[in-house]
C-alpha cells in the first residue's frame, strides 16, 4: 500500500480532481464549501471514489463523498479511513 | 432442477387455459377492458390465486424468489398476454424493493407474508413538478414523538389508488442533497381518514386499464417502523433497489416482443399476396430475421443482466441500467419492423386478433420510460465511464463471478443485497472479459467447433469494443452538463455489452445445447450482424442471409421463439 499522503497533499489532489470535473481552475475550489455549489452533480461525485481508489490503492464506499461533502471533511474522513486500517 | 419443476412453466399451462373465450386473459377480453379503460381485475386475481406475489419476496424472507431469471420468465409469460395485468401485478415487486434491500428482518418478513397474500404494494417516487430528478422531491416527512408525519404530493404513481401499501421517499432534510431523503413503509389501511387522498387516475397512451394515480399525504403520522432502512439513507436505498427492479422489468418487452412475434407470424402464415404466402416471400422473411435477432439480443442482455444480480451483484449499477436501457429500445425497433411487416393490421383495433398487435405497440411505449427512463440510465452508464475505461484497460474482471453469469447451467447463488453499490469501480465484467472470450472463441473456430465466420465477426466485435473504449476515454468529464455524444457513446456501450453478453453465452453452453438455433451457432452469427451493424453502419459485416435463416427457424417454432428454449438452464428459465 502506498504512504498514507499528508492533509494538504491530500487536499490538494482532489482540489485539483474537482476543478477538472466542474471546469473551474483549482484554486477557485474552496475546502469548505460543499461541492454541489460548484455544480458537481452527486451522483457524479460518487465517480471520484473510483479516481480515489487508484490514487490511494484502496477500496472505498462511494457514498463517503455524500456523507462528507467538502473538500476538507473529506480529507479528514479519507485520513481516518487511511489510518485505522 | 428438473424443468418440468419451473414456476414459469406452471404459469404458462395456467394462462393457456385462461385464455380460452370466458377466461381473464382471452384477448376479446383484454381489448375490450382496455377500450373501457379497465382495470384487469380478474387476470389479476387469477395471478394471485397462482401466488405469482410470493415470487416476489426473496426465500430468506419467507417467499419464492430464488432466482431472479425466474421472475423475469414469469412476467415475460403474464406480458406476453397482457401487459396491463402484467405492469399492474408486477408493482407490488417495485414497491417492495426498498424493503428488500435496506429493511430489518422483521419489516421484510412481515412485508413478505402481506405481499405473499395478495396485498398491493406500490412506490411512490416521483412528483409532478419534479419527474427523474429525485433529490427535487417536496413530499417531506418530519419526526415526531413517536414516529414521522408525511406532507406532500407523489404523482403518476401505478397502484397510488388500488395499492393497501406503499413505499414512499420522503425529504427528511428540509436542506435535502444526498442525505436529506428517507424511505417509509406506509401502510395507508392504517391511517385515519383525511390523513392521504388519492389523486385521479391519468388517462394514457398504452397500459389504459392500469392504476397510474397519485397520492397526496395530508400531515399522515405514520409508526416509527415505518422508517425503512437509515433516516438520509433514502437516495442510496432507492438507487440500489432500482438495480433490481430495473434488471427485472425488462421481462416486460420480451412478453411484448413474443406476442408482437406469434401475431406477425400466425398473420404472414395466413395472409396470401400473389398466390404466395406472405411467410413465404423473401422480402418479408429477411424483416421478420431482422426483428427476431432483436429478440434473441434482449434475451440475452436480460439473463445476463439478471444472472448478475446473483454473480457480480458489485456491479448491478451498470449491469442494470445497461440492461434497461437496451432492452426496451431493442424491442421498441422490433415492434416498428413488425409493424411494417403487419401492414395495416399493426393499426386496425377489430379486424385481426382484436387489434392486440396495436395495443402491444402502445402498451410498450411504457417500458423505456418508467422506472428510469434509457436517458436516465444511459447517464448512469456516462458517470461510469472513467472507470470503465480504466478496467477495460487493465483486464479486469471478476472472474469467477463472470464465469457464473454466462454460464447458463452454474447454479445461482443466493443474490447478496448488501453487495450492490451505487457505482461499479470495478467496471464491467462482461465487458471487461471480451477479449479472453474472443480468444476462445478463436480457439474453437481454429479446431473446428465454431464457424470461421463467426469468430470473424466475433474479432471485428472486438476491434469495435476497442474503439469505443477509446472515444469514452477522450470524453471530457460530464459533471454538470452532458453532452450529446456522451448519449450516444453510451449506446454504443449498451451494443459492446449485448455483443459480449451474446459471445459468453454462447461459448457457455454450445456444447451442451441442441436445436436449430444453436446448430453452426445461428444466434450468435445473427446477433453479432446485427451489433456490428450498429456500431459501424458504414462497413457490411457479414452475411446478411444470415436472418432469412433465422426467420426459418421463427416460422417453424413450435411455442414461444427463445434461445433459452433449447438451453437446459440453473434457476433460469
Amino acid at each position: 500500500m502506498p504512504p498514507i499522503p499528508s492533509a494538504d497533499a491530500l487536499s490538494a489532489w482532489l482540489s485539483e480532481r474537482i476543478a477538472t470535473y466542474v471546469q473551474r481552475k483549482p484554486a477557485d475550489i474552496r475546502a469548505d464549501v460543499p461541492l454541489a455549489e460548484y455544480g458537481l452533480d452527486s451522483v457524479y461525485a460518487l465517480t471520484l471514489a473510483g479516481d480515489l481508489e487508484d490514487h490511494l490503492g484502496m477500496s472505498l464506499d462511494p457514498t463517503l463523498m455524500w456523507d462528507h461533502p467538502t473538500i476538507a471533511g473529506l480529507t479528514q474522513a479519507l485520513l481516518q479511513v487511511m489510518t485505522s486500517v | 432442477m428438473s424443468t418440468a419443476a419451473l414456476p414459469s412453466q406452471a404459469l404458462d399451462a395456467l394462462l393457456r387455459e385462461l385464455e380460452s373465450p370466458d377466461g381473464p386473459f382471452a384477448p376479446a377480453r383484454i381489448a375490450e377492458l382496455d377500450r373501457k379503460e379497465a382495470f384487469p381485475d380478474e387476470a389479476c386475481e387469477a395471478l394471485n390465486a397462482f401466488g405469482l406475489g410470493a415470487h416476489y419476496v426473496p426465500t430468506k424472507h419467507g417467499g419464492r424468489l430464488a432466482h431472479f431469471p425466474e421472475l423475469v420468465a414469469l412476467w415475460r409469460t403474464v406480458a406476453r398476454r397482457d401487459l396491463t395485468a402484467a405492469i399492474g401485478h408486477g408493482k407490488t415487486f417495485l414497491g417492495g424493493a426498498c424493503t428488500w434491500v435496506g429493511g430489518t428482518a422483521e419489516q421484510a418478513v412481515a412485508l413478505g407474508e402481506a405481499v405473499s397474500r395478495g396485498m398491493r404494494v406500490s412506490w411512490g417516487l416521483t412528483e409532478r413538478h419534479h419527474g427523474s430528478d429525485l433529490l427535487a422531491g417536496e413530499l417531506s416527512a418530519t419526526p415526531t414523538a413517536d414516529g414521522w408525519r408525511l406532507r406532500g404530493e407523489k404523482w403518476l404513481i401505478n397502484n397510488a389508488t388500488r395499492g393497501e401499501l406503499i413505499s414512499v421517499l420522503a425529504r427528511t432534510d428540509p436542506a435535502g442533497g444526498p442525505r436529506g431523503f428517507s424511505v417509509f413503509l406506509v401502510d395507508k389501511r392504517q391511517l385515519p381518514p383525511g390523513a392521504f387522498h388519492c389523486l385521479p387516475k391519468e388517462r394514457t397512451h398504452g397500459i389504459r386499464g392500469a392504476d397510474i394515480s397519485g397520492i397526496a399525504f395530508n400531515d399522515a403520522d405514520v409508526p416509527a417502523s415505518a422508517l425503512v432502512g437509515k433516516p438520509g439513507g433514502g437516495i442510496e436505498l432507492v438507487l440500489k433497489a432500482l438495480q433490481l427492479t430495473r434488471t427485472a422489468a425488462v421481462a416486460m418487452s420480451l412478453g411484448a416482443a413474443d406476442h408482437a412475434l406469434r401475431l406477425t407470424v400466425e398473420f404472414a402464415k395466413g395472409h396470401h399476396l400473389y398466390e404466395r404466402r406472405l411467410v413465404d416471400l423473401p422480402r418479408a422473411r429477411r424483416p421478420l430475421g431482422t426483428a427476431a435477432t432483436q429478440l434473441l439480443l434482449a434475451e440475452a442482455v436480460s439473463t445476463v443482466g439478471s444472472r448478475a444480480l446473483h454473480a457480480l451483484p458489485a456491479e448491478a449499477s451498470l449491469t442494470s441500467a445497461l440492461t434497461k436501457a437496451f432492452v426496451p429500445t431493442a424491442i421498441n425497433d422490433l415492434l416498428a419492423q413488425l409493424a411494417d411487416l403487419m401492414g395495416a393490421r399493426s393499426f386496425l383495433t377489430d379486424v385481426y386478433a382484436h387489434g392486440m398487435f396495436q395495443k402491444v405497440e402502445r402498451d410498450h411505449r411504457i417500458i423505456a420510460i418508467f422506472d428510469g427512463s434509457t436517458l436516465v440510465n444511459r447517464n448512469a452508464v456516462i458517470n461510469q465511464f472513467p472507470a470503465l475505461v480504466r478496467a477495460f484497460r487493465q483486464g479486469r474482471r471478476d472472474v469467477a463471478g463472470l464465469a457464473t453469469t454466462t454460464t447458463l447451467t452454474a447454479p445461482l447463488p443466493e443474490p447478496d443485497l448488501s453487495r450492490l453499490g451505487l457505482i461499479s469501480t470495478g467496471g464491467c465484467s462482461v465487458v471487461q472479459g471480451l477479449p479472453d472470450a474472443l480468444l476462445r472463441l478463436q480457439a474453437l473456430a481454429d479446431r473446428g467447433e465454431a464457424p470461421q465466420a463467426v469468430a470473424k465477426l466475433a474479432q471485428s466485435l472486438g476491434r469495435a469494443t476497442d474503439a469505443v473504449h477509446q472515444r469514452m476515454a477522450a470524453q471530457p468529464p460530464s459533471a454538470r452538463d452532458v453532452p450529446p455524444e456522451a448519449f450516444h457513446l453510451a449506446e454504443h456501450y449498451e451494443a459492446c455489452f449485448a455483443g459480449a453478453a451474446c459471445v459468453q453465452l454462447w461459448l457457455g453452453h454450445a456444447r451442451e445445447a441442441r436445436g436449430p438455433l444453436w446448430h453452426d451457432a445461428l444466434w450468435l452469427e445473427a446477433c453479432l450482424v446485427r451489433v456490428l451493424s450498429r456500431l459501424c453502419p458504414e462497413e457490411q459485416h457479414g452475411d446478411a442471409s444470415v436472418f432469412d435463416r433465422l426467420a426459418d427457424v421463427v416460422v417453424d417454432a413450435p411455442g414461444p421463439f427463445s434461445l433459452l428454449t433449447d438451453a437446459r438452464t440453473e434457476g433460469a428459465p
